[in-house]
């Protein structure tokens, strides 16, 4: 019976994950996405501006906060919640990292960074020197 | 002529030399429109609607002149720099292609040795009843131009003198630009002064007894200032692409609207474009 040997496998390797993996998260498959999750600037340096949509989903209901990684507070908080989406008005010359998180707990369950890149790259200019006389 | 040789001597400097050092400065109008210095290399398509109050610069008919015209836009611009030695063609400069030689530079400011082509070849005779004058030459002028920058605002200077014998003349220009960011648009505007000689304007747009006929009366101009301004906002799309737009006004010499070459005071152009900064 060649053609059950790919089906038993799949069985056994889901089963000893099922095992291995701790329940909480088996429980939460988490998703945390920024569209779009990157902000085009003209110069290096610069500021760069994007309303950025930050929308998450989670297998299990409860109170969910999302964050920007950069800041304490967060960005908004959703109760008894399993999905939740909001605009964001980004602004930074760096990326960012926003993540999800579940009761105030500090380890994330998710995460999206928006990365910040530029068309022109600032170029040094020269030190002082004279090279005619 | 002299500008189609110029500019072929320029794509073929930019085949030839391998590496693009850092940078220091371009023009006036790159520097202030973009805010970035150094070596550079951008292609771009766009519609430009312009108007150019002067005998077959726009329109071969002399009526037209005064009307403005739409067109396709193409534009290579770059600028190259091997050690202290630059070759540059910006779309937005008055010059249309440059080399150089970065004589001092520091942090803020730059001193050039700049060889450059300030007029192409005016050819009037192709409007109707001007078949009598001359092609103008283009001229080739060897100078110096500097740039100082403090904060968003960029000063330049240039003096130059034509070498090709072509009018003999003397350039001088004295510009001013800043540029704001808002948000992603990064905004910029102009203004300059650029100083020309008897010698030029009488070899552009004087007419010489010879040229002169019923229709077209002797001139002879004496030397002349062109005020332009020039206002533009630039926002990229994505990391290879920006749209640009910008307007552009002259307001021509005396001594240029008193010739009979001329039909008009205000030149303009206004337009926008795609550009793919490579």
């Amino acid at each position: 019976m060649c053609f059950l040997k790919p089906t038993l496998s799949t069985l056994s390797v889901t089963l000893l994950a099922a095992l291995l993996i701790p329940a909480d998260a088996r429980a939460e498959p988490q998703q945390l996405q920024a569209r779009p999750d990157k902000c085009v600037s003209l110069r290096q340096g610069q500021v760069c501006y994007q309303r950025v949509r930050l929308s998450w989903q989670t297998a299990t209901a409860g109170d969910y906060c999302l964050y920007d990684a950069s800041d304490k507070q967060p960005l908004k908080c959703w109760s008894n919640a399993t999905r939740g989406n909001t605009l964001y008005s980004f602004a930074s010359q760096t990326d960012r990292e926003f993540h999800l998180t579940r009761d105030n707990n500090a380890t994330p369950l998710a995460q999206a960074r928006v990365t910040v890149s530029w068309v022109y790259k600032t170029k040094s200019r020269r030190r002082r020197s004279w090279r005619l006389f | 002529m002299v500008k189609q040789r110029l500019q072929a001597l320029v794509l073929a400097t930019a085949f030839a030399l391998a590496s693009m050092q850092p940078a220091i400065s371009a023009d006036i109008s790159h520097e202030v429109r973009d805010g970035r210095a150094g070596g550079f290399l951008e292609a771009g398509i766009g519609l430009f609607y312009n108007r150019v109050p002067l005998v077959a610069f726009i329109h071969e008919d002399f009526d037209e002149s005064d009307d403005g015209g739409l067109s396709l836009h193409i534009q290579l611009e770059g600028r190259l720099e091997w050690r202290n030695f630059f070759a540059e063609t910006i779309d937005t400069s008055f010059s249309d292609v440059a080399f150089g030689y970065t004589a001092w530079a520091d942090h803020d400011n730059t001193v050039e040795w700049v060889l450059s082509s300030q007029f192409s070849e005016y050819s009037p005779n192709e409007a109707a009843g001007f078949e009598a004058l001359d092609d103008r030459d283009g001229d080739l002028t060897l100078g110096f131009r500097s740039l100082h920058q403090r904060d968003n605002i960029t000063l330049q200077f240039e003096l130059g003198h034509d070498i090709a014998n072509a009018h003999n003349g003397l350039i001088a220009a004295a510009l001013i630009g800043r540029s704001w960011q808002l948000r992603n648009w990064n905004a910029h505007a102009l203004f300059g002064l650029r100083h020309f000689s008897d010698d030029v304007i009488n070899h552009y747009f004087g007419v010489s007894d010879g040229e002169a006929s019923d229709t077209v009366a002797a001139y002879t101009g004496g030397s002349g200032t062109l005020a332009s301004a020039d206002i533009g906002a630039v926002v990229p799309i994505n990391e290879d692409w920006l749209f640009r737009t910008n307007l552009t006004l002259d307001r021509l010499p005396d001594s240029v609207v008193a010739s009979p070459l001329a039909s008009g005071r205000m030149a303009y152009s206004v337009g926008a474009q795609f550009v793919y900064v490579f």
